[in-house]
C-alpha cells in the first residue's frame, strides 16, 4: 500500500494522473467511436447535467425528489420553443432555461418544507407523472406549443461552423456530416457538464453548500447551529431544478427534438436508478449515472440477445436493471463511485495535510488570560 | 399573512394545479393533430353513402372475383406487379444525367442535390443482400408490437428460402432485417436510427409509432434514405413534396373520424327524429392517436350541415390508466345518442365491459369501436363475455383479422397461420401477428417491383415503386385498393366499411357498402407549430 502526503509533489502527480485517466478517454472517444455512439455519449452528458441537479437535491440536501424529470422537461421545452418560435440561439436559451426552472423549482420546493422523506418522494413523483399530461392540454394552445404526444423537432439545429470544425479537427474530407454534428454536440454537452460540475463544486464548498449538507446529515443539529432550514431547502430545490433544466436543454439539443415520453415517470425511475448505481452525493456519480441511463437501456437488450442458451427474449432485458440494482445493493452499497473509492483506499491512502499551527500558541505557553476569553 | 401561511397557500396552489391537470377530460376546443377535413374525403364518403341508399352503386364496389388459393393470389400479384413496372417504365422515370434530380412517375420527383456528400442510390444493397433496418418496440408496455417484426423476419426467411428477390440486372438478393428495440421510446429511436444509418448503412429504415417516426423523418429525408411503410396512421406521412422518402401504409386516423361523422349525418333522423339533438359521446385516449381521432371528428362537426344538432362530449383517459370505469360512468350519464371509443389496446375491451355494466348498452344504440380494435383479441368472447360486443359498430380500416374464425377459409389467412405455426408461434398469441402480415406483404411487393425496374433495386426506384403501387392486398377486405399514384395520391389505404358485431358467430357483419376513398385525401404537409396539415 502506498501512503501519500497531501500537498506534496507526489500527491499532485497522482492527482494529475487521475484526471488524465478521465480526460484522455473523454477527449479521444468522439474520434474513435462511430457517430451514433458519439451522439449517445453527448446524451450521457446531458443526463449527467440533469443527474447533477438531482444530486444537489437528493445527494447533498437529502430531499428525496422523484419529480426532477419534470424540470428537465421544462428546460428542454423552454429551449425548443424559444428556438422554434422566437428564433433564439441555442446558447441563449440555456440561461433562460436556468431561470425558468429555478423559479419552477422554488415554487415546487415550497411544499417540500412541510413534507419529508418518503412522502416527499411520493408527492414529487406525482409531478413526474403529471408533467407529460400537462404537455398535452389543449387549452391555451399548450399542446400546440409542445407538439402534444408527438413532441416537436428543433427547427434550428446546432451545426458546427467552419472555425469550430477546424478547432475540433473534424474538417477533414474523411469526416462525414453526421460525425461532425455528433462530435460538436458532444463537445458542447461535455463543456456544459464541466461548467455545471465546477459551479456545483464551488457551491458545495461555500456557506450555502455546507448548509445543505448539514441539513441532510442532521436537521435539528443544523438548525441549532444557525442554518436557516427553510431557506436552504427551497434554495437547494430551486438550484437543483435549474441545473436539471439545463440538462433538459442539452438533451433537446442532442436529440434535436422533445417529446413527453422523454420526461415521464418511467424516466424519473430510470434516472434515479442511474444515480443510485453510480453513486448518490458524488460529483462523479452524476456523469457516470448519465452513462448508465443511456447505455444500460441500449446495451441490455443487445446483451440479452447474445445469450444463446436460454433463448431469452429481449422483452426481459429490463430484468437486467433489476438484477444490477440488487447486485449493487449487495456488493457496492453507495454505488460504483464509492466502491471505487473503497478499493482505491486499499491501494493508495492520502494523508491529509498537517494543519499549519504556526500562528497558534505553542504547547507550554502560558494560558490565555481570563479577561481575553471573556 | 405569516410565512407559514404563505407556504401552505403555495403548497395548496401547486397541489391543486397538479390534481386539476391529472383529472384532464372535459370538452375544450382548439385543433390538434389532423384538425382539418379533407374535402375530397368528405365528398367521397357522401357519394358512397348516397350510392348505397339509392342502390345506384356509383362507386365501384363490385370486387373482382377473389383468388381461392395461394397460387391464384401469386399469379394475380405477379400480373399486378408487371402492370406497375410497365406504368413506371412507360413514364421514363429516371435520374437526370448529372444525378441531381430524380423524376419519378406521375409528378413524383426527388431533389438529390441536397443529399449528403457520399450518398449513393444503392447503399445497403450488395450483389447478394438487401439490408433493411427496423426500429420497433420489443420491450416496454407496447412490446406486443414487436411481433410485427417477428412476422417480417419469418416472411423474409421464407422469401429467402424460396430464392430471394430477383433483380432486373440479373442478380438475386436475400432480404436481411436488422431489428432494433426502442421500447416505443423516441429518445432511444433517434440513436438507433443513427446507428442504422451510419454504422449498419441500411438501404431503408422502417419505424414504428407516430412519435418515433415524427422525430426521425426530417433526418431520413435529409439523408435521402427511404423510410417506407411507417407503422403508424398519422396523416403526416402523405407528403411527397416535403418528405419524398417517407410513406405510411395504414388508414389515416383522421379519415376514420370522417367516416364516423358521415355515418351520423346519414343516420341523423333515425337517431334523433324531428331535428332532435344528437349527443356524441367519445372516450378519447390522451395520445397522438386518440387526439387525431378527436380533432378529425371536431373538424368534421364544424363543417357539417347538422352542426347545430350535434352535441359533442368527451372524456379523456391516459394511455397508462389501468381502468376506465370513472370516465365511462360519466359518459353513461350524458344521454348519449352515439358512443365512440377513440382509444386503442386494452381500453377498447374495457369500454365494452363498462358499457355492458353501466347501462350504456341499453341506452345507447350506436356504439363504435375504433378500427384498430376490430381484432378478436380485443372484442372476442373470452375477453368481453358472451354477448358483450354484440351490436357494436366499427368502421373497419379495410383490414382482415388473422384470429377471427370468419376468415378460416381465406387462403391468405390460412397461409399466414400455417407459416406462423411452422415458425413455432401460435397465431392467436398476439394481435400484432396479423399486422405483421399486413406490413410484410407490402414490403415484399415493393422490393419485387423496385427490383424489376430498369436499373434494378435502388433507393429512388424503391420510393417510385411504392408511390405507384396498385395492387390487391390479401389482408385487406375485398374492394379496398392498395394504391398510391405518384404525387396525386400519397396514401396506400383509404376506405372502410361500416360493420356490426355478431357475438354469436364472433364476426363483423357488413352494415353498409364498402366506402372506397382511394385517391380522395389530399397530401399533408405537416405544420408542427399549428399541429395540422398545411
Amino acid at each position: 500500500m502506498f501512503l501519500l502526503q497531501a500537498g506534496t509533489s507526489q500527491h499532485r502527480m497522482y492527482q494529475a494522473f487521475g484526471w488524465l485517466c478521465l480526460a484522455i478517454p473523454m477527449i479521444l472517444a468522439p474520434y474513435m467511436m462511430p457517430s451514433f455512439r458519439v451522439a449517445q455519449l453527448a446524451q450521457c452528458a446531458g443526463w449527467g447535467v440533469f443527474l447533477l441537479g438531482m444530486n444537489v437535491c437528493i445527494g447533498w440536501t437529502g430531499l428525496l425528489s422523484l419529480g426532477h424529470i419534470a424540470f428537465c422537461g421544462v428546460g428542454a421545452y423552454t429551449t425548443t420553443i424559444l428556438i422554434n418560435e422566437s428564433g433564439w440561439d441555442f446558447w441563449m436559451t440555456l440561461p433562460m432555461a436556468f431561470i425558468v426552472c429555478f423559479i419552477a423549482g422554488g415554487l415546487v420546493g415550497l411544499p417540500a418544507l412541510k413534507i419529508k422523506g418518503l412522502y416527499l418522494a411520493l408527492v414529487t413523483f406525482a409531478l413526474a407523472y403529471t408533467f407529460p399530461i400537462l404537455l398535452k392540454i389543449e387549452g391555451g394552445g399548450i399542446a400546440r406549443r409542445t407538439g402534444g404526444d408527438n413532441g416537436r423537432n428543433l427547427e434550428d439545429k446546432l451545426v458546427p461552423t467552419e472555425t469550430i470544425r477546424k478547432l475540433l479537427f473534424i474538417n477533414g474530407e474523411g469526416t462525414d456530416e453526421s460525425t461532425r454534428i455528433a462530435v460538436y454536440k458532444y463537445v458542447v454537452a461535455v463543456l456544459v457538464l464541466l461548467v455545471c460540475c465546477l459551479i456545483v463544486r464551488n457551491i458545495l464548498g461555500s456557506r450555502a453548500g455546507r448548509s445543505m449538507i448539514a441539513v441532510r446529515d442532521n436537521q435539528i443539529g443544523a438548525a441549532v447551529s444557525g442554518v436557516p432550514l427553510n431557506k436552504t431547502k427551497v434554495l437547494a430545490f430551486a438550484l437543483s431544478a435549474a441545473i436539471a433544466g439545463i440538462g433538459g436543454s442539452l438533451i433537446a439539443m442532442v436529440l434535436d427534438s422533445v417529446g413527453p415520453s422523454v420526461f415521464d415517470a418511467n424516466y424519473a425511475i430510470i434516472t434515479l436508478m442511474g444515480l443510485v448505481l453510480a453513486g448518490v452525493g458524488t460529483l462523479h456519480g452524476a456523469w457516470l449515472g448519465g452513462v448508465f441511463v443511456v447505455f444500460l437501456q441500449d446495451l441490455a437488450p443487445r446483451a440479452v440477445g447474445l445469450i444463446p442458451v436460454f433463448d431469452v427474449d429481449v422483452v426481459y432485458a429490463r430484468a437486467i436493471y433489476g438484477l444490477m440494482l440488487v447486485l449493487v445493493a449487495f456488493f457496492m452499497p453507495g454505488g460504483v463511485v464509492s466502491f471505487g473509492r473503497k478499493w482505491r483506499a486499499r491501494v493508495i491512502q492520502v494523508q491529509p495535510k498537517v494543519p499549519d499551527t504556526s500562528h497558534l500558541p505553542r504547547a507550554g505557553a502560558p494560558p490565555v488570560t481570563a479577561t481575553a476569553a471573556a | 399573512m405569516t410565512f407559514s401561511k404563505k407556504r401552505s397557500v403555495g403548497a395548496a396552489v401547486v397541489g391543486l394545479s397538479l390534481i386539476a391537470a391529472g383529472c384532464g377530460g372535459g370538452s375544450d376546443d382548439g385543433a390538434s393533430t389532423g384538425g382539418t377535413v379533407d374535402a375530397g374525403v368528405k365528398t367521397g364518403v357522401q357519394d358512397a353513402l348516397k350510392a348505397t341508399t339509392t342502390g345506384a352503386g356509383a362507386t365501384a364496389t363490385t370486387a373482382p372475383p377473389k383468388p381461392t388459393s395461394m397460387a391464384e393470389w401469386e399469379a394475380l400479384w405477379a400480373k399486378e406487379r408487371d402492370a406497375v413496372v410497365k406504368k413506371i417504365t412507360d413514364s421514363k422515370a429516371a435520374k437526370s444525367a448529372d444525378g441531381k434530380t430524380f423524376t419519378g412517375t406521375n409528378g413524383f420527383a426527388i431533389d438529390l442535390s441536397k443529399c449528403p456528400v457520399g450518398w449513393t442510390d444503392t447503399e445497403g444493397v450488395s450483389d447478394t443482400e438487401i439490408k433493411i433496418g427496423h426500429t420497433t418496440a420489443q420491450s416496454g408496455t407496447l412490446a406486443d408490437y414487436g411481433n410485427i417484426a417477428r412476422v417480417m423476419q419469418i416472411r423474409a426467411d421464407n422469401i429467402n428460402k424460396a430464392g430471394g428477390v430477383k433483380d432486373s440486372t440479373g442478380k438475386t438478393r436475400m432480404i436481411k432485417f436488422v431489428v432494433k428495440d426502442d421500447g416505443y421510446d423516441a429518445t432511444r429511436t433517434i440513436p438507433l436510427v443513427d446507428e442504422l444509418l451510419d454504422s449498419e448503412k441500411a438501404f431503408a429504415i422502417i419505424t414504428l409509432g407516430s412519435p418515433s417516426t415524427m422525430k426521425t423523418y426530417d433526418k431520413m429525408n435529409q439523408r435521402c434514405v427511404p423510410q417506407p411503410f411507417s407503422q403508424t396512421g398519422h396523416p403526416a406521412w402523405g407528403d411527397p413534396d416535403g418528405h419524398p422518402w417517407t410513406t405510411g401504409q395504414q388508414l389515416a386516423y383522421n379519415t376514420e373520424a370522417v367516416l364516423w361523422g358521415a355515418f351520423i349525418e346519414q343516420n341523423a333522423d333515425k337517431m334523433a327524429p324531428n331535428n332532435g339533438q344528437i349527443t356524441v359521446c367519445a372516450l378519447v385516449m390522451n395520445n397522438d392517436f386518440g387526439k387525431s381521432y378527436d380533432a378529425g371528428f371536431k373538424a368534421y362537426k364544424e363543417q357539417s350541415p347538422i352542426k347545430s344538432r350535434i352535441n359533442y362530449v368527451t372524456e379523456t383517459i391516459e394511455p397508462s390508466a389501468p381502468t376506465i370505469t370513472d370516465p365511462m360512468t360519466t359518459l353513461a350519464s350524458k344521454n348519449c345518442t352515439i358512443f365512440i371509443a377513440m382509444t386503442a389496446g386494452t381500453s377498447c375491451t374495457q369500454a365494452i365491459q363498462e358499457a355492458a355494466n353501466n347501462g350504456m348498452n341499453e341506452k345507447v344504440k350506436y356504439r363504435f369501436q375504433p378500427s384498430v380494435c376490430g381484432a378478436i383479441s380485443f372484442v372476442g368472447k373470452d375477453k368481453v363475455g358472451n354477448a358483450g360486443a354484440d351490436g357494436w359498430y366499427i368502421v373497419q380500416g379495410g383490414i382482415k383479422d388473422l384470429n377471427s374464425p370468419a376468415f378460416d377459409n381465406d387462403p391468405y389467412i390460412k397461409f399466414a397461420r400455417d407459416e406462423l405455426k411452422a415458425a413455432g408461434f401460435d397465431y392467436k398469441a398476439s394481435g400484432s401477428f396479423g399486422s405483421g402480415y399486413f406490413f410484410a406483404w407490402a414490403q415484399e411487393q415493393a422490393l419485387r417491383v423496385a427490383s424489376a425496374l430498369p436499373g434494378g433495386l435502388t433507393r429512388t426506384n424503391l420510393m417510385n415503386a411504392i408511390r405507384n403501387l396498385n395492387m390487391t392486398h390479401p389482408y385487406t377486405l375485398d374492394g379496398i385498393r392498395f394504391n398510391m399514384d405518384g404525387n396525386k395520391d400519397s396514401y396506400l389505404i383509404e376506405g372502410g366499411v361500416y360493420q356490426t358485431r355478431d357475438a354469436k358467430t364472433e364476426t363483423w357483419v357488413d352494415a353498409g357498402a364498402l366506402i372506397d376513398l382511394s385517391g380522395k385525401s389530399k397530401n399533408c404537409k405537416w405544420d408542427q407549430s399549428k399541429g395540422l396539415c398545411a
